[in-house]
Formats: C-alpha cells, sequence, structure tokens
C-alpha cells in the first residue's frame, strides 16, 4: 500500500482513536480464506542437482496456486490465537520434450496439493481497539505435500519408479490483513447482525516452506511465494 | 434397437383428440445390399380411432412427402404394406404391427436390390375420420419423415494423421469426399502393423472398435519407441458400407522426457511413493496434538 493510502485510511480511522474502547472480551471466531498465489518449488536446490529440472522443464515460470484456510481462535486475551488448517492445489504443465530437446507433441505436468496445520496469531488488537483497520499475523506449522507427474495422460514412470509422492516439512506465514469495515460501517454491522460475519478482510501474505522432509534426499518442494486472497471473520 | 415414433394428431371428434402413432425397428432404417432379404417390422397404435370411418393404411413411397393417402399416379407408385379395416378401428383395436420385405420398396420398381444406389424411401400412416356431419370427410392425418434408406455406395477412406507419442502413437481420423459423404459417415475403423522391412505382407491389428466420427481420434498404446509402425483406416457409413482403406501413413513412436524423467536426469533421487515420509506422520500427529493441548490449556 502506497504512503498516501496509508495516511488516507488512517486520517478515516484516527477520528476513533480518541474514543477508543475499554478493552473488552471477544468471542472465539473461525476465520475462512480464499487465497490465489504463485509458487515455484526450488526442486533444482535439493542434494546431488545439477541442475533445476522446474526450470528446464516449465521455464522461469511459478505455477498458479489455489485454495483456502480455515483458523479457529482458543484464545483472545491480547490478539487472536488459534489453529489453522490451509490446503492449496497448483499445477503448471508444458510440452515434453524429444532427446535433441525439442518439444514434442506430448504434455508434462507437475501438481502439487500442499496442506498446512499451523498455529496462528494474529494482531488484532489495532483494529478492536483503535479502529485501525491493519491485522498482521504470523502462522507456523507443519506441511505435508503430496505431488505427482504427469506425462501424456498418466502419471509418468521412470525407470519403474512412479512419480508421484509426499513430501513433508515445515511453513511458515507473514501476512497482513486489511480490514474492510471502515468503508462500509453500516453494512459491515448488518452483516454481523444478519450473518454472523464479524469482519470483511483483504490480505496478502508470504509463505515460507522448507518441504524436503526435514533436509532429507528427494523432491525438494520448498518455496517462499507470496499468495493474496479474501477472508470472512464469522 | 431404437424406435423412431412419429404421431400424427386427428383433428378432436366429439371433443375426443385421435392418435396415431407409428414405429419402426431401427432408427433410422437403412440397408446395404446385404439386408436385400431382410423385412422391415414396426408397429403402430392409437388412441379414439372409434370415430374412424375407412381402413387405416401403411405404405412405403419415393416421395419426400406422404400425401393423405397412397398415390397410384407416383413414380414409382405407392407401396400399401398394411391395412387395417375400419371396423375393426370402430371397434376397438388400438395398436398393430406390421412387416414387409425390404426389397418391395417402391424404388427397387427402378433399381434391383443390390445395385450400388442410395435412395430413401419413407413409411406413411393415415386414417380418415368422421366430420361433424356424419360423412366420411373428416381430417385425415398423415406421417413423415419416417425413412427407409437403401444405401449400397461405399464412402471414400478416410484421411489419417499419425503423431508420435512415447510408446503410443496418436491418430487423427477425417471423413473425405463431398459434404454427403463426410456427414453420411459413422464411425472409423483403425488398424496398424509393423511396417515390414522386408517387403512382406504386414500383418494388419485391429485397434479401438468402431470409433466413432464425432471423435475422430485415437491413441495406439503399448507400442516399441523407435519400430515404424503404419496405420490405415477405414469409414463406414449410416447404412454399414465400408470404405476401401486409406493409404498408410507411417508413425514412429518416440522416447519424451517429462518432468520427472528431466529430475532423475538431473540427478534426482526420489523414487516417489509415500515411505520416504518416514517418521515425518508420526511427527506432525504428535505435532499437532501437542499444539491443540497447549492452546486448550492456556485458553
Amino acid at each position: 500500500m502506497s504512503r498516501a493510502a496509508l495516511l488516507a485510511t488512517l486520517s478515516v480511522s484516527l477520528p476513533a482513536l480518541a474514543q477508543s474502547d475499554v478493552p473488552r472480551t471477544l468471542p472465539n471466531t473461525t476465520i475462512l480464506e480464499f487465497k490465489l498465489g504463485f509458487y515455484q518449488p526450488e526442486v533444482g536446490k535439493a542434494p546431488g542437482m545439477t541442475q533445476d529440472p522446474y526450470v528446464q522443464t516449465f521455464g522461469n515460470s511459478a505455477m498458479l496456486v489455489g485454495g483456502g484456510e480455515v483458523d479457529h481462535s482458543f484464545w483472545r486475551g491480547y490478539g487472536w490465537f488459534g489453529i489453522g488448517f490451509s490446503i492449496l492445489y497448483g499445477e503448471k504443465y508444458a510440452k515434453a520434450t524429444l532427446s535433441d530437446g525439442s518439444p514434442s507433441a506430448e504434455a508434462t505436468g507437475l501438481m502439487v496439493l500442499p496442506i498446512q496445520v499451523m498455529a496462528v496469531y494474529r494482531y488484532d488488537v489495532l483494529a478492536s481497539r483503535y479502529h485501525i483497520p491493519f491485522v498482521p499475523y504470523v502462522e507456523a506449522g507443519l506441511v505435508c505435500e503430496p505431488w505427482w507427474t504427469r506425462k501424456g495422460g498418466s502419471v509418468e514412470v521412470v525407470n519403474g519408479n512412479s512419480g508421484s509422492g509426499v513430501k513433508w516439512g515445515l511453513g511458515s506465514i507473514f501476512g497482513l490483513a486489511l480490514q474492510l469495515d471502515f468503508l462500509d460501517p453500516k453494512y459491515a454491522r448488518e452483516a454481523r447482525e444478519d450473518s454472523g460475519i464479524y469482519h470483511f478482510y483483504l490480505f496478502g501474505e508470504f509463505d515460507v516452506n522448507w518441504v524436503n522432509n526435514f533436509g532429507g534426499n528427494g523432491l525438494n518442494l520448498s518455496a517462499n511465494f507470496w499468495t493474496f486472497g479474501l477472508a470472512f471473520e464469522f | 434397437m431404437r424406435l423412431l415414433l412419429v404421431t400424427l394428431l386427428l383433428t378432436p371428434v366429439c371433443g375426443m383428440a385421435q392418435t396415431l402413432v407409428l414405429t419402426v425397428s431401427g432408427n433410422p432404417v437403412a440397408l446395404n445390399a446385404s439386408g436385400c432379404g431382410n423385412n422391415v417390422a414396426g408397429a403402430w397404435t392409437g388412441t379414439n380411432l372409434t370415430a374412424a370411418c375407412n381402413a387405416m393404411q401403411i405404405w412405403a413411397t419415393a416421395s419426400t412427402t406422404c400425401g393423405s393417402a397412397p398415390s397410384t399416379t407416383n413414380s414409382p407408385p405407392d407401396v400399401v404394406v398394411q391395412t387395417v379395416q375400419a371396423r375393426d378401428l370402430q371397434n376397438g383395436t388400438t395398436c398393430g404391427t406390421y412387416s414387409f420385405a425390404f426389397n418391395t420398396l417402391p424404388s427397387f420398381t427402378s433399381n434391383a436390390c443390390g445395385a450400388n444406389v442410395d435412395f430413401t424411401n419413407y413409411l406413411c400412416a393415415s386414417v380418415t375420420s368422421r366430420s361433424g356431419t356424419g360423412s366420411c370427410d373428416g381430417t385425415v392425418a398423415q406421417a413423415s419423415s419416417l425413412s427407409i434408406r437403401y444405401d449400397n455406395i461405399s464412402p471414400p477412406p478416410p484421411l489419417l494423421s499419425v503423431t508420435p507419442l512415447d510408446s503410443k502413437l496418436s491418430v487423427g481420423i477425417t471423413a473425405t469426399g463431398s459434404s454427403t459423404d463426410i456427414s453420411d459417415v459413422q464411425f472409423f475403423n483403425v488398424e496398424f502393423t509393423v511396417n515390414p522391412t522386408d517387403g512382406g505382407t504386414p500383418t494388419w491389428i485391429g485397434v479401438g472398435g468402431n470409433i466413432s466420427a464425432n471423435s475422430g481420434s485415437l491413441t495406439i498404446n503399448n507400442l516399441t519407441n523407435g519400430t515404424v509402425y503404419l496405420v490405415r483406416g477405414y469409414s463406414i457409413d449410416e447404412a454399414s458400407n465400408i470404405s476401401a482403406p486409406s493409404t498408410p501413413v507411417e508413425g514412429e513412436p518416440v522416447v519424451t522426457y517429462g518432468f520427472y524423467a528431466n529430475y532423475v536426469d538431473d540427478g534426482g533421487q526420489d523414487t516417489g511413493g509415500c515411505t520416504a515420509a518416514g517418521g515425518a506422520l508420526s511427527g506432525l500427529s504428535v505435532a499437532a496434538v501437542a499444539i491443540l493441548a497447549l492452546v486448550r490449556r492456556r485458553g
């Protein structure tokens, strides 16, 4: 967000600072997120790799990933602390190559399905107490990532080994959510009363994942990537 | 066999709508010379036919329109294949069957069954109801579009294209000829063989069965990379006429390299499967339980 936009947002919110509420007990809530991002696994960084087969096959182009996340809070003392579960899906296709490197008539693809279980902390004190609509948050947890390849309409097999499996690792997320209530406080209040939706958010987050079986050999699906999306807190 | 239904609605008499439904086995009926000895069979059903005042007739015509009754002035003349007497209809007969020899269709008066011709005749039916004045001049129902085709002309052979894949050949098949020829093709058959390098006679192997003309593609699997194969095809039309074989097209499956092959070539050691995770699954479970317990204790 540009400095001008930030100032504009604060100018809307600052009047409320003068009447900041006395801290009150907030209910535990669930946050539902839908997000999209671009993911490029660091396949070439595995031990023993001479090239990056991802770049070799698909070019230096990230795959589009999309999915959702559900977080639920268990403690609202100072911020929002809870547990989250997220699942993304991404795929990337290109032409398989002939022995001379030229493209063949067959397509080859890599599909990934990162699944994460995370501890989540959202610093929503600014929004809940001072009406500053920004909620920074961090998440950390475990990643399970099924992956599979395809060539010519079926899972690619090389030397009798099937190109599919599951990788494990650790993941972390650093995000910033913009609470949208200030855009239309009346609508936000109605949504809360009618649908039980406390807040709407737009968010951007940076994912740092180490998905290489905790440093083991094999396919390295680690990646640092951005995702963006829309969230509902209810 | 599907049934082609032709419904005839008669103008209501005494407030009751009359219907007549004519069906024929096979939709559409299309035969080649091998069907010259066949019978064409079907059935009719009706409702509220007690007002009929003359016989119901089922007839075949070479004309594209049925008219209100069989015509002896058509060229060739119409052929009546079934008559149901008015008294039977008046007494409550509401259904029946018919059957006639295929080679008695009107157009066979000028073409021998077996000749290389293509024509379509139509099966019609009608019944006249009594009018409000009591005379036999009420509305006449007439059937149309129940076609019976004789076609003993083979379609042109198809045009094939072959794309080499890894241990496979992708075959594209296109009907050729006039627009009528192309629309007449219902299926393709495909055969392949190893290209005989010694000039011997190839042994053709059929693959894929009847391939819908709407699909027009086929993949031949389990081939050997580096071996040259010949592929040819046939068109099959509505009357089951089979074309001459198309000109054989060569195709040679080739090794292709996908992401996983590149990964292995670049030194990748992942052999797939889930066992590589080792104790990670149990580790994940323990960690998830620990997180939950911690959260609950603090909450």
